[in-house]
């Protein structure tokens, strides 16, 4: 295609992106929320907040321990990822593609099955401490405020591992030939090679991680163990669904919004004062081909071994479940489960987990682009980060509360086209994980083909916006996986607007539980294992390293 | 709710094209349409066969394995009407659904439990008459009867604490030894009271069986000794116990006619209690609609269907709760006939299910900690 044409081919699909995007951000977000605000908050509301004592330290007593639970869940999930992620990029080959693909599975199940996988494996009658019972030893090491953070980690940190890859491999190789030439190796080549490349990515999934975990709600009840290990969102859970304290729920939701925001406001400050990326250049994505110095075979082993222990065997531990169920359930059983309800379910989660992918992600690459091409002052890029960081941290309890009042209010009936309505509330609900997935490494393409094109004297048009899309495509792939990952993992949404008739296999999964069907439910894990890594499989074939 | 039909959505589409609104939402928000109700552009007389009955339960009631199928297979044989199900997403979002006035087009709410009669009566938007007409209250099981006031019982159980009978060999006989015995402690399965209608139960039952706050708050103390866990559902905490994690689950009585009557399992036992059992009881009640609704009659029909015998042995073995109907039981495998007979009845004071009793009971508990 000619240049000409090629551009204004791609000026019209992002400004139709950009309006698409608005247009959903505005319909399934902000506008329900502020209309369900104002309607059910207002000045005497905020009195009672100010006058509710009860109510206030309900609302700070859980605002500590959410806080504190989520900072700590962040920051291991980031540790673990950017851990793991370095050593297996260093160490490139099937296991550490494996590896990967494995450590992705948790983000594509839904919490109550990511409790059992933990308790199956750490639980007190857990596979470990079964097998430490023979030697005479036991523990709990589950049911404590660890147990929350850790299983927050298992959750997160595939996803943080696969983004730190991605960064790793916008390292330009030049600069890796220059550090071997200058003998750097260890924690000083990490320092003065890698952390320049991977601080930003590292700064925006720990905020990722941090808003996710800050609604976390199932996982922290059943492996807390105890009442006061919560967070905020089971206040606001409570408050609508037992008390009807609407004007309580929004106020809690509001100042956990606020705290975000705060939160997100010292990001800013901290990325003000660490400035620019610096540019990618020439990479090859290969540590082999950048002459970088492997890993050596012992810490390979050993974080591969750390990776089973903590990754692997749990999964494990779910999976040697529904085989289990399976080899019990008679053939005859089994074919029915499969023809009548897994199939049906997995073509659903298919059907919504697809296009979702597609139009977030697509959506996400659009606004990426286009602020890192408009918002040339840092505060403005910022500002715009922080509106994302905001809408991933929105109480899910407030959210659907609000789109439900706002669909009744106008009379309109989502219920009707269930199928729509779902793929159009997770397009809106993970637009903003797959945007913090890409933008950081828009922004360094961006930056590096300004740099390129200022150096030879051209202005920088839409021409680049073709060759950043080209080099951004393992990002993309990786936001792709993760959203699709995620709506598979996403009970909340179909069983809030899903008809009779409309349930995925997540769903199906939690109502296989609700009716004693917890061997059904175990065979339904493994399906969703398989085809989670059916998808990954075929997404990443044609990549070559981990 | 399926997706209507090309002619069906042609049709409703045709009746409302006068409306300037209805076609804006429709040419503005492909993916929503008008909310139709039951009987929008319905001429007046019509064959049974049009009408179609809307009834709001929780989903898992109409689920793979829920009764509401062959529910409605069952009444829309007999009525030659349509039965339609829309669902929240569990029991408790019933309340906050119709406050919210997302039932606007509906005829029976069906699902809710006794915490809830209070509030449901207090929305204004239920017919608070008790029994249909023609429904006899000494049909019905002795442990409901004192509950026809306000709305139709549905089916009901006895709470209970479900344990493993290969970890737990004598199993406490009454509440107290539940909360005090060493063998328990740290193995329990529980609900969180804040997130699920058994978790409330509990301390409801261990606040009226303490008698004073002090007792109350000492028999808290050994509550929290002997959970394992505050789970968000019965879901996840029945999970830990089938998962082998937990010695016990608090749960219901029929758990066990579920292991028994589907798995050939006597593993899961439910231990029955001297001081008694705590009932749950769902309730079903017509919503308030204009006299002239044609649709009236059948919801008075599908009301006193639920407690027939037919509707009443369904609910009970896919529902896994009890039967309302005394004669229902009758046929039913001798596993609920025991569940039936062997616990005794205990009834929670009604002001369990007001806000203020609530919010005392489970502030306690949060202290406790």
């Amino acid at each position: 295609m000619p240049t000409a044409k090629r551009n204004r081919v791609l000026t019209l699909i992002y400004s139709s992106g950009l309006i698409l995007c608005l247009m959903g951000l505005t319909v399934f977000g902000i506008a329900p929320v502020l209309y369900a605000l104002v309607v059910n908050t207002g000045a005497e509301s905020v009195a009672m907040f100010f006058g509710n004592s009860s109510l206030r330290s309900a609302i700070f007593g859980s605002l500590i321990f959410t806080v504190v639970q989520a900072a700590a869940s962040a920051s291991l999930s980031v540790a673990a990822g950017l851990f793991i992620g370095r050593v297996l990029w260093l160490r490139p080959g099937p296991v550490s593609q494996g590896l990967l693909r494995i450590l992705v599975i948790p983000f594509g199940l839904p919490s109550v099955v990511i409790s059992f996988a933990l308790v199956v494996s750490f639980g007190n009658a857990g596979y470990l401490n079964r097998a430490l019972a023979v030697i005479g030893w036991q523990s709990q090491f589950l049911y404590n405020a660890g147990a929350i953070v850790f299983a927050h980690a298992f959750f997160n940190t595939g996803m943080t591992a696969r983004e730190f890859i991605n960064r790793y491999n916008s390292i330009p190789v030049d600069l890796w030939q220059a550090s071997a030439n200058l003998g750097l190796a260890g924690p000083l080549q990490f320092r003065h090679v890698e952390w320049p490349y991977l601080w930003r990515s590292a700064a925006s999934l720990w905020a990722l991680v941090f808003a996710l975990s800050l609604t976390s709600f199932a996982i922290v009840l059943t492996l807390g163990g105890r009442p006061d290990l919560t967070t905020l969102e089971v206040l606001i859970y409570q408050l609508i669904r037992y008390e009807f304290d609407l004007p309580g729920a929004f106020l809690a939701s509001a100042v956990q919004i606020l705290f975000l925001l705060l939160v997100s406001l010292l990001a800013f400050a901290v990325a003000q004062r660490l400035g620019d990326p610096p540019p990618s250049g020439h990479s090859t994505g290969s540590p082999t081909e950048s002459r970088t110095r492997p890993i050596s075979l012992s810490s390979y082993l050993l974080t591969v071994l750390l990776c089973i222990v903590f990754f692997v065997f749990p999964l494990g531990a779910l999976v040697a479940d529904g085989i289990l169920a399976l080899a019990r359930s008679s053939a005859a059983d089994l074919l029915y489960q499969i023809k009548s309800e897994l199939l049906p379910a997995m073509t659903t989660s298919l059907s919504v987990g697809v296009p979702v992918a597609v139009l977030s992600t697509f959506a996400a690459l659009v606004t990426a682009q286009f602020l890192a091409r408009t918002a040339e002052s840092g505060s403005t890029r910022q500002a715009l980060q922080s509106v994302t960081f905001i809408l991933l941290a929105f109480s899910p309890t407030v959210l659907g509360f609000s789109w439900l009042q706002s669909y009744t209010d106008l009379s309109l009936n989502p219920f009707s086209h269930s199928h729509l309505t779902v793929i159009a509330i997770q397009t809106f609900l993970f637009f903003p994980m797959a945007f913090r997935v890409i933008y950081p490494d828009a922004l360094l393409r961006y930056t590096s083909a300004k740099e390129t094109y200022q150096s030879l004297g051209v202005p920088l048009g839409l021409q680049t916006l073709w060759v950043e899309f080209l080099e951004l495509l393992p990002t993309i792939k990786t936001a792709l996986l993760l959203v699709l990952a995620f709506s598979f993992g996403d009970a909340a949404t179909p069983a809030l607007f899903g008809d009779i008739h409309f349930s995925p296999l997540a769903l199906h999964l939690l109502e296989l539980m609700g009716s004693y069907q917890f061997e059904k439910a175990s065979i339904a894990t493994v399906v969703l294992i398989v085809m989670t890594q059916a998808l990954y499989f075929i997404g990443s074939r044609k990549k070559k390293h981990a | 709710m399926p997706l209507r039909s090309f002619k069906e959505r042609a049709r409703l589409f045709s009746a409302q094209r006068g409306t300037l609104t209805a076609c804006a939402v429709l040419v503005l928000t492909p993916g929503l349409t008008r909310n139709h109700g039951v009987a929008q552009g319905a001429p007046e007389k019509k064959a049974n066969e049009e009408k179609t009955l809307t009834v709001a339960t929780y989903r898992s009631f109409v689920g793979s394995y829920g009764p509401g199928d062959q529910i409605k297979e069952l009444f829309t044989a007999d009525c030659k009407c349509q039965l339609k199900w829309v669902t929240s997403t569990d029991a408790g979002s019933l309340l906050t659904d119709l406050k919210l006035g997302r039932y606007e087009g509906v005829d029976v709410i069906l699902g809710f439990d006794q915490f809830q009669i209070e509030a449901m009566k207090a929305t204004g938007k239920l017919l608070a008459v008790g029994l249909p007409s023609g429904v006899n209250k000494n049909a019905l099981h002795p442990a409901v009867q004192g509950y026809t006031g306000v709305f139709q019982p549905v089916d009901f159980g006895f709470f209970a604490f479900m344990y493993d009978a290969e970890k737990v060999k004598a199993p406490p006989t009454d509440l107290a030894g539940w909360l005090a015995s060493p063998e328990m402690a740290r193995s329990i399965a529980l609900q969180d009271p804040r997130t699920s209608s058994p978790g409330y139960g509990l301390l409801a039952w261990i606040h009226q069986s303490s008698g004073d706050q002090k007792s109350f708050e000492a028999n808290l103390g050994r509550l929290k000794k002997q959970a394992l866990s505050f789970s968000k559902g019965w879901s996840e905490s029945y999970g830990l116990l089938t998962k082998g994690e937990a010695k016990a689950a608090f749960s219901y009585v029929t758990s066990e006619v579920y292991h028994r009557v589907e798995e050939k399992s006597s593993r899961y036992k439910a231990a029955l209690l001297s001081g008694g059992h705590p009932l749950q009881i769902e309730f079903a009640a017509r919503t308030v609609r204009k006299a002239s609704d044609e649709t009236a009659k059948i919801a008075d029909d599908f009301m006193k269907f639920l407690v027939t015998d037919r509707a009443q042995r369904v609910i009970a073995q896919k529902n896994w709760m009890l039967p309302v109907s005394r004669s229902a039981a009758k046929d039913l495998p001798p596993a609920f006939l025991e569940a039936l007979e062997k616990p005794t009845a205990l009834s929670l004071n009604a002001t369990y299910g007001t806000t203020s009793i609530r919010k005392l009971i489970i502030d306690a508990w949060k202290a406790s900690y």
